[in-house]
């Protein structure tokens, strides 16, 4: 069994998991993009073990979902590209997600801080 | 785009991707739908200067089951009207193969083993019951193949039928008894309504078990977040 103390990969890739969705919208709010541009936009950031093959399936489902459409773009060479821009419904969605996340992560940042009184009391201790 | 790659590789991907959702039960429309968007999103993705093999580095089997594992009542479920037709269907059938091989079947004057003739045609019966049910099982198998709850369904089902078999047959024969085993059509129909009840009762719940464990099973994954 893989020791959780070293082996970090495992919960990294659990914590990715809630948030990759809210990721990809935002990403396509941003800057409408196809699925290999997002890719390479993710590995730019830091997540670049994210392959084509673990992202599509995710943006199938929000393409299902309603939150991705298609749009066609004029591309300089060739015919046009088509890239994923957020629908309405996508909006809504990712606002709602943002907001979730941030009081998510102010609440586990404040739970991971030790209490003021602990704090002071482990201060006087020493 | 790199113009040596083997895009006979990417091809070959892209069918496996396709077989594993034919092989999964994903309706032909739905199939159709996500082989054309990927086809345009992987000649995409080689337009703006992917790899084949960072394209195709997932396994096809674990991709196509990702890319359906969201779709949810878009892939369809097996009918309870086809269900039970195809299940009752070949019970009837085979009730009757068997009713015909017993007077095919050249039986022993005196039963064997010492067995008494009751308990010997008791054997007789159990063991024909236990092929009907069998062939019930395994023609929805077979009919129901492609559809991804099969899996689940079948040994529910074979189970459920089991039980029913086992309540009905004494409960249709309780009331053959109560008649004097009157040889009138009437009363042979309900009793074979008797148990044809019994059955599609295991059918309906078999489903119906199934349905509940893939609502939960799907409900569990959105709660994880699964990707």
């Amino acid at each position: 069994m893989a020791d959780p103390n070293t082996d970090l990969e495992p919960r990294r890739s659990l914590l990715l998991r809630g948030v990759l969705d809210m990721c990809v919208l935002a990403m396509v709010q941003h800057q409408p993009d196809h699925v290999y541009g997002l890719v390479s936009r993710l590995a730019d950031r830091g997540l670049d073990r994210i392959s084509f093959g673990s992202l599509y399936p995710l943006v199938t489902r929000l393409r299902q979902q309603g939150l991705l459409s298609n749009t066609s773009v004029p591309s300089l060479v060739g015919p046009p590209r088509t890239v994923l821009s957020l629908t309405e419904a996508g909006e809504v969605t990712l606002q709602r997600w943002t907001e979730q996340w941030q009081t998510m992560n102010s609440t586990v940042t404040r739970l991971l801080e030790p209490p003021v009184a602990e704090s002071a009391r482990f201060e006087g201790a020493r | 785009m790199n113009d040596r790659e083997p895009e006979w590789l990417l091809a070959g991907w892209v069918r496996l991707v396709q077989a594993r959702w034919t092989a999964t039960g994903v309706p032909s429309r739905v199939c159709d739908e996500l082989l054309q968007q990927l086809l345009q999103d992987l000649a995409t993705a080689r337009g703006a200067g992917a790899r084949i093999e960072e394209l195709i580095a997932t396994h096809p089997v674990a991709f196509a089951d990702s890319c359906t594992a969201g779709l949810g009542s878009r892939l369809g479920s097996i009918s309870t009207v086809r269900l039970l037709k195809v299940c009752l269907g070949t019970g009837v059938l085979g009730a009757a193969a068997a009713y015909g091989s017993l007077f095919l079947i050249p039986f022993p004057a005196v039963a064997p083993f010492g067995l008494d003739d009751s308990v010997f045609f008791l054997f007789v019966d159990l063991w024909l019951g236990l092929m009907v049910l069998t062939a019930m099982v395994g023609a929805v198998r077979w009919t129901f193949r492609r559809y991804r709850e099969t899996a689940v369904l079948v040994p529910r089902l074979a189970a459920g039928l089991a039980v029913a078999t086992l309540l009905g047959f004494p409960l249709a024969s309780a009331f053959g008894a109560s008649w004097g085993y009157s040889t009138n059509l009437a009363v042979i129909l309900l009793e074979a309504l008797i148990v044809l009840a019994f059955l599609a009762g295991a059918v309906v719940l078999a489903q119906d078990l199934t349905y509940r464990q893939g609502r939960r099973a799907q409900a569990t994954g959105a709660r994880d977040g699964t990707v």
